[in-house]
């Protein structure tokens, strides 16, 4: 029952950022694909999570709940 | 005695009394409309993600017509959330939030939050520090309530406080946020999970057509009715026109008929209109003069100048 609730509590605190680090970066990722003929590299696909979740931080921080 | 007889009644007595009295013979049916609104639209929505993850269909015409059907999917949770799909038939409230959840699946949201915040919205329309609509309503432009309605509920937002505020001082609005709070969890995750097998089909069929049809509801559903009006119950909501069929606004035109009485059901408004107008002028209702004695579609288009 405590694991539920530390995750639930987890999940609201830090939900935005797994958004932003899942969410995003998968789509950044996808998106990267039509411009970049190497995109399947693991630099790019590292880039494309990493501004995911820098996305993902700068919402949690700065209050940009749109992003989900 | 039927609206049509009590309409037609010398409208002498426009008492508080004999307002109810024809109000009441408006309330109470099922409101299968929305039910077929809800559960089609949504039904739609999965088939437009299967027609253009199988590339039936482009998947810019997947945008397009996901975000038509997702602009459909609030207003049977809103019918929901009053009642209106169960009517007077206690034994079928499970319809009001099963159907009221299933529509808003392309919204992502949660209906028992959307109908907690959504009464409050009722009982304290337009007072800035208790209706959960207030920032995203009294604006200046209808852009700032296209974006103010997806950054309302920063954790710093005004709404997060009133929400706060709410959930210390009503149990069952507590009960029905925390209910509510499992499914927008669910929602989160289900994008998460979705995204990472389809994740340009998850943005332009999902995230974008949301994104648009919250914003549309912002406009529409809370600033051209409420923006700038005083509190009170015959005050707070106006009759409006923007030159566009009543259809594309989902009769939200006539909205005002709606926050006077609550429990009509959506699709009866017009007639609700017709057979309420004496009392509606009478009680100094923004508008309300200058509603034609009929209300079809697009009636109110030409009487109102903005």
């Amino acid at each position: 029952m405590k694991i539920v609730t530390l995750f639930f509590e987890h999940i609201t605190n830090w939900g935005l950022v797994w958004f932003g680090l899942i969410f995003w970066g998968s789509i950044f990722n996808a998106t990267s694909a039509y411009y970049f003929q190497n995109s399947h590299e693991f630099g790019f696909v590292l880039l494309a999570y990493l501004l995911g979740l820098i996305l993902g931080l700068l919402a949690k921080y700065r209050g940009w709940v749109w992003i989900n | 005695m039927g609206v049509d007889k009590l309409a037609n009644q010398d409208y002498q007595d426009l008492s508080i009394e004999q307002e109810r009295k024809v109000a009441r013979t408006l309330m109470g049916r099922i409101e299968w409309e929305m039910i077929v609104i809800g559960l089609g639209q949504c039904a739609l929505w999965v088939v437009i993600w299967s027609l253009v993850v199988q590339s039936i269909i482009p998947l810019w015409a997947g945008f397009l017509m996901s975000t038509i059907t997702t602009a459909f999917s609030y207003l049977p949770s809103h019918a929901g959330q009053h009642g209106h799909l169960s009517g007077k038939h206690k034994n079928l409230k499970w319809l009001n939030s099963v159907v009221g959840q299933i529509s808003l699946i392309p919204l992502a949201q949660a209906h028992d939050v959307l109908k907690a915040t959504h009464l409050k919205h009722h009982a304290h329309t337009n007072d800035p520090e208790r209706d959960p609509d207030y920032g995203h309503t009294h604006v200046d432009h209808w852009w700032q309530s296209a974006l103010n309605v997806h950054l309302q509920t920063g954790t710093d937002g005004k709404l997060a406080k009133m929400v706060e505020e709410f959930s210390i001082e009503d149990p069952s609005f507590k009960q029905a946020m925390e209910r509510g709070g499992l499914f927008s969890m669910l929602f989160l995750f289900a994008q998460m999970v979705v995204v990472v097998f389809y994740p340009l089909e998850t943005l332009v069929l999902w995230w974008l057509p949301r994104k648009l049809a919250t914003s549309f509801i912002g406009i529409f559903f809370s600033m051209e009715p409420h923006s700038k009006l005083p509190k009170g119950r015959y005050l707070d909501t106006r009759f409006w026109s923007n030159g566009m069929p009543r259809f594309f606004n989902h009769s939200m035109q006539i909205h005002v008929m709606h926050h006077m009485y609550p429990n009509i059901c959506h699709f009866d408004e017009p007639k609700a209109i017709e057979a309420l107008l004496p009392f509606m002028i009478e009680r100094g209702i923004p508008g309300a003069d200058k509603v034609p004695e009929r209300v079809k579609l697009n009636s109110l288009l030409t009487n109102f100048s903005s």
